[in-house]
C-alpha cells in the first residue's frame, strides 16, 4: 500500500549530486525510477542524518552534503500538474533489515519533472555537532 | 608491501583543489594518452572547481559506489563530454556546474542569463539536453549531439 499523502520523505543529497562551489543541485537526484528515500514518520529527520551517513558514504570519499524533504501529497500535486507529461507518482514502502524506514518513487521521472521536484525540495543542513 | 596505498577517508572535491593541506598517500596511476590535453581544455571551460570535480569523479567513483552499488564514472561518457566541451560556448557570467549520475554520466549544468537551468547529460550512446526557459528536453544519439546543441544553443 503506498504511503499516505499526509507523509513527509526524505532524501539524501551527496557530493556526486551536489556542487559546493555552485550550490546547485543535479537533476538526477530525482530522475529516473526506484528513487530511494526515507519516510520521517519512520524515521525523523535528526536521526535520519547517522542513517544516510550510514547508508549512502560508500565509498567514504562519497559525503552527504545535505537532506531534500517534501510532503508526499505535494509531490504527487507536482507529478500530475507537470505540463509536458503529467505523471502519477506514488511512494511505496520498501523497508530494508537495516534501513527500515526506506521506501521507493517507483515511477519513471524525467529530467523536466525532477527539476520541477528539486525546485520545491526543502533542503536542510547538518547542525555541526 | 602494498602497491596500492589506501585512499584518505572523507575527502571532496575540495580536497583535489587544496595544495596547502597535508599530502595523502598517492595512488599508482595511468595516465592516459591526451590527458594533459583534456585538463587544459576542462581548466579553460571549467575552471579549477570544475577540474577539482572531474578528478574527484575519476578518483573516487571508478568502481560500484553507493547504497546500490551504482555505476562508476563511464569512460564513453567523458569522451563525449570532452568532445563537446572542445565547442560548447559556456556565457562568461555562468558558473558552471558538474555531476555524476547514477549511470555513470558526467552531467554539466548553468544557468542563462535570466537564472534559468541549461543542463547536458553525457551518455555513453545518447546524451540528454534540457532548457528550462523553453520547456525542452531531448535525448538524442551521441553523433547528433552537436547539431543539437548548434540548434538551441547558438553561441
Amino acid at each position: 500500500m503506498p504511503v499516505d499523502p499526509s507523509e513527509d520523505f526524505a532524501r539524501a543529497i551527496c557530493s556526486d549530486k551536489w556542487d559546493e562551489a555552485t550550490g546547485e543541485m543535479s537533476a538526477s537526484l530525482f530522475k529516473g525510477e526506484n528513487t530511494s528515500v526515507s519516510r520521517l514518520a519512520l524515521c525523523p529527520l535528526d536521526e535520519t542524518w547517522d542513517l544516510f551517513h550510514r547508508q549512502v558514504e560508500k565509498p567514504p570519499e562519497r559525503t552527504l552534503r545535505r537532506i531534500g524533504t517534501m510532503n508526499v501529497g505535494r509531490l504527487q500535486q507536482i507529478g500530475q500538474g507537470f505540463p509536458a507529461n503529467p505523471t502519477a507518482l506514488t511512494v511505496e514502502p520498501d523497508p530494508l533489515p537495516d534501513f527500515r524506514s526506506h521506501a521507493v518513487i517507483p515511477e519513471k521521472i524525467s529530467r523536466g519533472l525532477a527539476n520541477a521536484i528539486i525546485r520545491e525540495l526543502t533542503v536542510h543542513e547538518e547542525n555541526p555537532s | 608491501m602494498d602497491i596500492l596505498a589506501p585512499t584518505a577517508p572523507y575527502t571532496t572535491s575540495s580536497h583535489f583543489l587544496s595544495g596547502t593541506g597535508d599530502s595523502s598517500p598517492g595512488r599508482v596511476r595511468c595516465f592516459e594518452p591526451g590527458e594533459a590535453a583534456r585538463e587544459r581544455l576542462i581548466l579553460s571551460k571549467l575552471g579549477k572547481s570544475g577540474w577539482g570535480r572531474w578528478q574527484y569523479f575519476r578518483q573516487c567513483f571508478s568502481g560500484g559506489w553507493g547504497e546500490r552499488r551504482q555505476k562508476p564514472l563511464s569512460p564513453r561518457s567523458q569522451e563525449v563530454f570532452f568532445s563537446t566541451l572542445a565547442t560548447l560556448d559556456i556565457p562568461e557570467q555562468a558558473t558552471p556546474s558538474l555531476f555524476l549520475t547514477d549511470d555513470g554520466h558526467i552531467e554539466l549544468a548553468w544557468r542563462d542569463a535570466d537564472g534559468r537551468a541549461v543542463q547536458i547529460e553525457f551518455g555513453a550512446a545518447t546524451s540528454e539536453l534540457y532548457l528550462e526557459s523553453e520547456g525542452f528536453e531531448a535525448t538524442v544519439p551521441n553523433r547528433d549531439l552537436p547539431d543539437l546543441l548548434r540548434e538551441r544553443l547558438p553561441a
